[in-house]
């Protein structure tokens, strides 16, 4: 505490001044924009969750300044969803026996996990079919970013209500979320606050607060967070939600970040935005959430100046990003590799039928994105580890699953494929007193979500034919020209429309059917064209955006 | 005609029978006898990583049986002392570790103490890119220190070299230009559906690389669909039909341990030299006892049995396993019967051929750093040891600094 002192500022803490707006704000030259069908893409790709080819020609009509104003204004707000809260009730619990009270347990976490699914499908339709996809899109920024997790908070209605949080806050002001997600009873039980208390303070959302949520690594000291953790003390959750218990609240003045005067989550959250490090961390993951990749150091000051100045309002920061011709150079555009929602949600949005939620997630669970429930309170790292050479296999499976392309013996016939490899590498595999392998050794996630499919016969079978007729395109080229545009968030090289072209071509011999007559036999075509969006979707071009 | 040697090896005519038949196939390539190094009689050995992800509390798997002061430290969170397994007069291990404690008396399990990075790091991102980069001071921005040790031990081979079971492979393995061969459910790493089937299968028999497209994303795409098609008839064959009387437990964990031992024991020349997998859940800020105990009886039944089916077969009894946690935790118990983020911990080196016992000076429950045991062997340590006993390489090289070395591999 003493080298604290000596550091001691005399800004009237508790209402620190914010930086004034003298300077001028960043202002990118958007004139300078090119806007054409491909930057219009990779606005809409990246703002939402991809766009069909009319939503892109639209676009190209109205001009970026126009598009950036409706992504902000939003369209019709999402129908609110009605949640339940399934508690425990604690004299039921207390007068039962053991049995009993299993069963009372077991009822209410089942509630609760359905709960928590369905407002997970509920959330998919929005991002596919709701009107305000910039709002969708942040939501799941922040749910990524100030993560909660149903595997630890077990309250399936806290995280539908720190979702609406999300929702609300999406594109207005971080700072004030930074202030709201400490009395969310969601975060509060997550990071195990509820626990905080004067005599043995927990840390753990006082440090992730800071390296997470505002200032990052290496910002702060290790009584930093101590001094953050007593500011936290007594912020707690009761079976309604969030409640301030005076008696666990340390009330004694905190010292952090060279600031004294901090008594509590106000003061806190108030150092926390002053410090310079907390615009450039919330500006360069922001950037980084929608670009891919980091922004140059002159960039990132430019925009955390724009934070700073704007107080952590989001909007002017979203509206100045997307009509920054940066947004647009080689190194962003069509180089993010989607998350397992982004693939499965901007598919389904680009084949233009209804894919049913459930289907989509499972498929994105499958792929290791679990809505509500992030893998740590980092979330969910992005990027390149997205891709593993199984994920890569996988991400093909889920939707030839969907596609009705891969069924049930599928599975079983690689796996039996696989066993007669291995036999034929012994000249006695049963030699000795080893077991032999079981065929179809393990379930997981694939064999469920064909399971579905095939019991609620769920398999979605897209009109190709129908509408390749409607635009008219009938050789081997158009015709593989004009799904790989349709399907794919980014134009792909010649190299792979013509290995479209040549599957296309091969399954068209094999009908008998001349050049440019495939579409004569709409159900043989058919058949062939769902393999052929089965492969597109297969692509290495599929997984980027 | 049986050929099968009696440690359930095949013999080398087989072995090479066997070579030709996945060649033939077109998608997996043929090594040709990589498994011995050039040195005479000298089989490679691998090296196995099981990382315990969140911070494993050490002072509940590793006890100190008569230090009182651990009993005034942990209040709700201890593991009673007389309840802990015997290791030696002032150790006990949790009574989980039930088949770990008979490997440690089988001089199969070498306990390092107060292990970590030097001066002790409590977030569990940095700690962890620390473990992964082996550098402590620019972590995150320094490839993976197996992706290093591949530059120098194996130059020449690509991705199969390092597979992880799992969906989130290690940091450790990977560099601009090295990934590990990722496999999460082995049974499902197969293309499937005839558009995929006809097109990506013939494009990874293509020989050489493809042509640069022009987007350096798409290319790394690219190259890694591939390596899966390359590798899955190959990993699904070592899974799929893998024998052995070894019963493993139903749990992720147990799984791709039997998968590392299958991997490990896939008859076609080309083991891989590094294996890992990882499991979550140590995290246990809250309620610590109920939810520790569980994971440690997880950890044992999967390392006992891996333990036990790496003893069948020569490259397994070769083989080390390194068994660490990016942190140990605080000595105090938090006031939610659990444990904060800490700095010393303990690591396990498993294995056949190994030097067992207990290194390093029994940390201090009184003499602490901000709380936390002190870091009394720098991880790096454990590296350095590795990287000369087992893969025969320069570790001041690969690691940027001299680090002692320790005794573990007799």
């Amino acid at each position: 505490m003493k080298a604290l002192a000596a550091l001691l500022l005399a800004l009237p803490l508790g209402a620190p001044q914010l930086a004034g707006g003298q300077e001028t704000q960043v202002a990118p030259d958007s004139s300078s924009l090119a806007w054409t069908p491909v930057q219009a893409e990779h606005l809409l790709n990246r703002a939402g969750f991809g766009a069909t080819s009319e939503e892109i020609a639209l676009a190209v009509a109205a001009g970026p300044e126009a598009v950036v104003d409706r992504l902000l204004a939003g369209g019709r707000p999402a129908p609110a969803f009605e949640f339940q809260v399934y508690r425990v009730d604690r004299r039921a619990r207390a007068a039962a026996n053991d049995d009993e009270r299993r069963e009372l347990d077991r009822a209410v976490r089942q509630n609760n996990r359905k709960q928590v699914d369905d407002f997970s499908k509920w959330w998919l339709e929005q991002m596919v079919a709701g009107q305000d996809p910039l709002r969708e899109r942040m939501t799941l920024i922040l749910h990524g970013w100030l993560v909660s997790a149903h595997q630890k908070v077990q309250q399936s209605d806290y995280l539908v209500a720190q979702n609406q949080l999300f929702r609300s806050y999406a594109l207005g002001n971080y700072g004030k979320l930074l202030r709201a997600i400490l009395e969310d009873p969601a975060m509060l039980l997550y990071l195990d606050n509820n626990t905080n208390n004067r005599r043995k303070p927990n840390e753990n959302l006082a440090r992730e607060l800071m390296e997470l949520f505002s200032l990052g690594e290496g910002q702060y000291t290790e009584e930093d967070i101590r001094e953050a953790a007593r500011a936290l003390t007594g912020y707690t959750v009761r079976e309604e939600g969030f409640f301030f218990a005076k008696g666990q609240h340390d009330p004694e003045e905190k010292y952090l970040l060279g600031y004294s005067g901090v008594e509590s989550a106000d003061g806190l959250v108030e150092v926390l935005l002053e410090q310079p490090a907390c615009a450039e961390y919330v500006a360069k993951r922001l950037i980084n959430e929608f670009e891919g990749a980091d922004p140059s150091p002159m960039r990132l000051q430019s925009y955390a100046k724009l934070l700073r100045d704007s107080k952590y309002e989001l909007e002017p920061f979203l509206r100045t990003l997307f009509l920054d011709p940066a947004f647009y150079r080689d190194e962003v555009m069509g180089t993010k590799v989607l998350s397992p929602i982004e693939y499965v949600v901007g598919t389904a949005r680009r084949l233009q039928v209804p894919v049913p939620a459930e289907l989509l997630y499972q498929a994105a669970s499958m792929l290791g994105q679990t809505l509500l429930d992030p893998p740590s309170v980092k979330g969910w790292d992005g990027g390149f580890a997205w891709l593993t050479e199984s994920s890569l296999m996988l991400r093909s499976n889920a939707w030839g699953a969907i596609l009705g392309e891969i069924s049930g013996k599928d599975l079983r016939d690689q796996v039996a494929e696989a066993i007669d490899m291995m036999d034929g590498m012994m000249d006695d595999p049963d030699a000795g007193q080893e077991t032999p392998p079981e065929p179809k050794r393990r379930g997981g996630p694939l064999v469920r979500l064909l399971t579905t499919i095939q019991r609620d016969k769920l398999a979605v079978e897209v009109p190709v034919v129908a509408w390749l007729k409607q635009n008219h395109k009938t050789s081997d080229e158009e015709i593989a020209q004009a799904l790989l545009e349709e399907c794919l968030a980014i134009p792909v090289p010649a190299e792979t429309q013509r290995l479209v072209q040549d599957f296309l071509r091969e399954g068209r011999k094999r009908l008998n059917l001349h050049p440019g007559k495939l579409l004569t036999k709409p159900d043989k075509a058919q058949k062939l064209l769902m393999q052929t969006l089965h492969l597109i979707l297969s692509l290495p071009e599929a997984n980027l955006g | 005609m049986n050929h099968r040697q009696p440690n359930g090896r095949v013999s080398r005519r087989t072995f090479l029978q066997a070579s030709a038949a996945l060649a033939a196939t077109g998608l997996v390539q043929a090594w040709p006898l990589a498994r011995r190094d050039g040195k005479a009689g000298k089989l490679d050995r691998t090296l196995i990583m099981i990382e315990l992800k969140g911070g494993n509390d050490g002072l509940s798997m590793v006890i100190p049986t008569q230090d009182p002061n651990y009993l005034r430290a942990r209040s709700t969170a201890l593991v009673r002392p007389d309840e802990a397994l015997v290791l030696d007069p002032t150790h006990g291990f949790h009574p989980g570790l039930a088949k770990l404690a008979l490997a440690f008396r089988a001089n199969q399990v070498a306990i390092l103490e107060g292990v970590g990075v030097p001066g002790g790091v409590r977030s569990h991102f940095r700690a962890t890119d620390i473990w992964h980069s082996a550098d402590p001071v620019r972590a995150a921005a320094t490839p993976g220190w197996i992706a290093r040790l591949g530059d120098m031990a194996w130059p020449d081979r690509g991705s199969d070299a390092v597979v992880h079971f799992g969906s989130d492979p290690l940091g450790a393995h990977f560099s601009p230009t090295r990934s590990p061969l990722a496999v999460e459910n082995p049974d499902h790493f197969a293309t499937m559906g005839e558009g995929p089937r006809a097109v990506l299968e013939g494009q990874a028999k293509q020989k050489g690389q493809a042509k640069p497209s022009g987007n350096a994303a798409l290319d790394r795409i690219r190259q890694l669909s591939k390596e899966a098609s390359k590798e899955s008839l190959r990993v699904r064959a070592a899974t799929a039909g893998y024998r052995t009387p070894v019963a493993y437990p139903k749990t992720p964990l147990g799984q791709s341990a039997r998968d590392i031992c299958a991997m490990l024991n896939f008859p076609d020349g080309a083991p891989p030299r590094v294996l890992s997998a990882a499991v979550g859940g140590f995290d246990t800020h809250a309620r610590e006892k109920n939810a520790h105990d569980r994971q440690m009886v997880l950890i044992d039944e999967a390392l006992g049995a891996l333990l036990q089916d790496l003893g069948r077969t020569e490259i397994g009894r070769e083989a080390v396993v390194l068994v660490y946690s990016e942190f140990g935790r605080r000595v105090n118990e938090n006031g939610s019967q659990g444990t904060d983020h800490g700095k010393g911990g303990p690591s396990l080196i498993l294995g056949h051929n190994v030097q067992g016992g207990i290194f390093g000076p029994t940390p201090s429950l009184t003499d602490l750093d901000e709380g936390d045991l002190k870091v009394t062997i720098d991880f790096r340590s454990i590296y350095a040891t590795l990287i000369e006993g087992l893969f025969d390489q320069d570790s001041e090289r690969l690691l940027g600094a001299k680090l002692p070395k320790l005794e573990f591999l007799g």
